[in-house]
């Protein structure tokens, strides 16, 4: 089983920071205008929600593993609901790598699995280095042998 | 490339014209208004005509510019008035073809078809609207293009015996054990006669459609009553003043003509309401079931099923049988009481029948209604043994050590007991659940008394009672869920008032998912999703097995993952057998020869015997081996069989040609 990129909890604590941008700004904007809001508890539950963010990033960190097994690929993830999926190559449909900003800031790379299912239609390994990302990719496109069959 | 029906321009023109006239109307209505003018200005009667002619000559530039064309492998539509839009639509992609008649296209003569594809959400074309005539030859054309792999014989010979099947398997005075005898027998069957001539499966009519209606639910029937209060308020207001004349009920009439009720008075009250929303809501249902199955036919067509239904609109669709993803089982509690059973059957596209106008049962294709669940379970294993063809056609003569396709022996997939069901500490999960969401309930009632307004009596703690019957309710849960595997599926099983069980053949699944949430992994338990392209798992509808031993769930995850590999590898040497096969057919057709494969020993017919065993050959033993025993005979006839040889077609010459460099090559 293969682990992320460490710098992926840098990431998703980036994503926390985002909504906790949020709330304090629009803590900040409601007292102006007069409503009953302390811009310290604005800035607590910011504080919070960054908080959390960064706990979630470091326990899904620690859970997200993928694999590339013999039919199928294997990942790992979730903090409350963990999920193990499966994702065999003949139902692969094409093979993304994708770079955020926040990703190429970092130096880091996704790479999206495309089945034609209606639920995880598309399947993403995040915090891979670029170089992993596209042999990742290749290897995927390799192994996702042409189904005979209609996709779907 | 064709338009769509002249008549369709006409009423889009008149449409779009309209629209755009009436807002011009309002518009200038507005502005003389406001202008401080009296009514509607000079303006307006300038307006209004011009609107209308833009409105009006837009949607027939539409219409004149919007073109379509079945082409041997695709569909081409090219529309667009300011930007041109072009869309070729191959026609093995297409999902499913439905064709709507809303009343005023039935008056002219017209229909509109939509073509699914398994993209996205949104309908692939939409021709609106053809005439009636074209509507049917389109969804015959689309339909049968659709599939034309080079194996149609084989198909086709194929589906006959499965219709045979169905043709049994339905006539209305079979019963269920005779129904599946039929099913069992028909593997034996002759085939004959033309594969396309259409045949009627299923009808709604009479008593049945009356049970369909009267123990059907409509969701959207429960606003009826909120509608119809609004809408008939003096006829109820005048209702509860006969109640309280005839001294039905009691009213003391406070201050302000606001009539004052007892607590008694109130529940009584309250019951009667209840009563009567429920029973509004059951006739509403009743009245759109009726409305919207009237006339309910399930055909089938080659290997498509077509339905059709609907009063005032009339709703017609196929649904091509080797497109189908999942076959669903469900029975609401009454008519699991009753004994009956509804059967959906989804495709990839998007919700057919649900398209416009219709509503659909979940995004899913309803292919029959209602029925006894003996004769629905028999018709979804004709089905499945119908998706099983793909494999099991010819599966007997390969090696099949699993095969997992049986139409013979169809396993009991849709069976009251086949399920497996949860281990019985998920039972104490669901109890818990209900109990919460009850002490939820009770918890919010209480605050709502003491915080907003008295509630009268005991009320509040009502919802207690939901604590005491959580065991029952979540032993009622955990009785309806399981999952279980057959030969050609994945089966699950869930839900107490509406149980589906729903089958997904190995080869559909997509994507295996085991999830486990906080709670779940407390006692060690995991849910499993065997993922489809179904449409209706959009919808929430996937195949889920809810609650199994955490490592049952991986088990269960390493036996889908391999069932589904070996069904596609059935599949593939099926398919593959067949294209040499019919490569091979094509051959003999050259040579004008209608000997059989074995005929290959005798030396009158040494050209033809390589023939034969050209598509064979290469890899197969036997096969080389008889060639190496023509070459024999050959070379002991002598000169005789060289000049059988040189009086053979070209394809003959060919077949020797090759025959000989092989041998060249065995030599070598």
């Amino acid at each position: 089983m293969e682990s992320l990129d460490p710098r992926v909890r840098l990431a998703w604590v980036v994503g926390a920071l985002v909504p906790g941008g949020v709330i304090l700004a629009a803590g900040l904007v409601a007292e102006r205008v007069g409503a009953p809001v302390s811009p310290a508890w604005a800035a607590a539950v910011a504080l919070g929600v960054v908080v959390l963010g960064l706990g979630a990033a470091v326990v899904r960190y620690r859970v997200w593993r993928f694999e590339v097994r013999e039919d199928s690929l294997y990942l790992v993830r979730g903090v409350l609901t963990r999920v193990d999926t499966s994702v065999p190559y003949v139902r692969v449909q094409h093979v993304d790598t994708r770079r955020g900003p926040v990703e190429r800031a970092l130096g880091l790379a996704s790479v999206v699995v495309y089945t034609a299912g209606s639920r995880g239609a598309d399947i993403t390994i995040p915090g891979l280095t670029p170089a992993r990302a596209s042999e990742l990719r290749e290897r995927l496109r390799e192994l996702a042998t042409e189904s005979e069959f209609d996709a779907v | 490339m064709t338009r769509l029906h002249p008549a369709s321009a006409a009423v889009s023109a008149l449409r779009s014209g309209g629209q755009l006239a009436l807002f011009a109307l309002f518009a200038s209505t507005a502005f003389a208004g406001m202008g401080g003018g009296d009514g509607p200005g000079p303006v307006a009667f300038l307006a209004v005509p011009a609107a209308f002619l833009v409105g009006a000559g837009a949607a027939l530039a539409r219409w004149y510019r919007f073109e379509y064309e079945v082409l041997s492998d695709r569909l081409v539509v090219r529309s667009g008035v300011v930007s041109r839009q072009d869309r070729e639509i191959p026609l093995h992609r297409v999902q499913n073809v439905d064709v709507r008649r809303s009343i005023l296209q039935r008056a002219l003569g017209l229909a509109t078809v939509t073509v699914e594809t398994a993209g996205g959400g949104a309908t692939e074309a939409t021709l609106d609207a053809v005439g009636s005539d074209e509507a049917d030859r389109l969804r015959a054309e689309l339909g049968r293009r659709g599939r034309g792999d080079e194996s149609r014989d084989d198909r086709e010979s194929a589906s006959d015996d499965a219709s045979t099947a169905e043709r049994a398997g339905t006539r209305p005075s079979a019963t269920a054990a005779g129904a599946t005898a039929a099913t069992g027998s028909a593997g034996s069957a002759e085939s004959g006669g033309v594969a396309a001539e259409s045949e009627t499966l299923y009808e709604l009519t009479g008593r049945r459609f009356a049970t369909l209606c009267a123990v059907s639910f409509r969701p959207g029937a429960v606003i009826a009553p909120f509608v119809g209060a609004s809408l008939f308020d003096d006829l109820l207001f005048d209702g509860g003043r006969l109640l309280v004349r005839y001294g039905i009920i009691d009213v003391e009439v406070g201050p302000g003509d606001v009539p004052s009720l007892g607590t008694g008075d109130l529940l009584s009250l309250g019951l009667l309401g209840a009563v009567g929303f429920l029973l509004v809501v059951w006739v509403v249902s009743a009245a759109l079931t009726f409305v919207r199955y009237y006339g309910f036919r399930l055909e089938r067509v080659g290997d498509e099923l077509r339905y059709e239904r609907g009063l005032l609109g009339r709703y017609s669709g196929t649904v091509p049988l080797s497109k189908v993803q999942t076959v669903t089982v469900s029975e609401n509690a009454v008519m699991r009481r009753l004994g009956y059973a509804s059967l959906a059957i989804e495709t990839a596209g998007y919700a057919p029948g649900s398209g416009g106008g219709g509503g659909g049962d979940g995004g899913a294709e309803t292919a029959v209604p209602l029925d006894t669940r003996s004769r629905v379970v028999a018709l979804a294993d004709d089905v499945r043994a119908e998706l099983g063809t793909d494999a099991d056609a010819e599966v007997d003569d390969l090696e099949a050590p699993n095969s997992p396709n049986d139409p013979d022996d169809p396993d009991d997939a849709f069976g009251v007991d086949t399920v497996a069901r949860p281990p019985t500490r998920a039972r104490r999960r669901y109890v818990a659940r209900y109990a919460i969401a009850a002490l939820v309930a009770t918890a919010l009632a209480v605050g709502v008394d003491r915080l907003v307004f008295d509630l009268p009596g005991a009320l509040p703690l009502l919802p207690l009672v939901g604590v005491a019957l959580a065991p029952i309710a979540g032993h009622l849960t955990w009785a309806n869920r399981g999952h279980t595997t057959v030969g050609d599926g994945f089966v699950t099983r869930t839900g107490v008032l509406r149980r589906h069980t729903r089958l997904v053949p190995y080869f559909r699944l997509q994507t295996v998912f085991v999830s486990r949430t906080v709670f779940q992994r407390r006692r060690n338990l995991a849910s499993v999703v065997g993922d489809s392209a179904s449409s209706s798992g959009l919808l929430g509808g996937d195949a889920i097995a809810y609650d199994l031993d955490a490592a049952d769930a991986d088990a269960l995850r390493e036996e889908l993952l391999d069932r589904l590999e070996d069904d596609l590898a059935a599949r593939r040497r099926v398919r593959h057998d067949r294209r040499r096969r019919a490569e091979g057919g094509a051959t003999e057709g050259e040579a004008t020869s209608d000997i059989g494969p074995d005929a290959g020993s005798d030396a009158t017919t040494d050209a033809v015997g390589p023939d034969h065993g050209l598509p064979y050959g290469p890899d197969s033993v036997a096969t080389n081996g008889r060639g190496s025993g023509d070459e024999e005979s050959d070379t002991q006839d002598g000169d005789g069989g060289k000049d059988t040889e040189g009086d053979e077609t070209e394809g003959g010459n060919d077949a020797a040609d090759r025959r000989s460099d092989r041998d060249g090559e065995r030599d070598d």
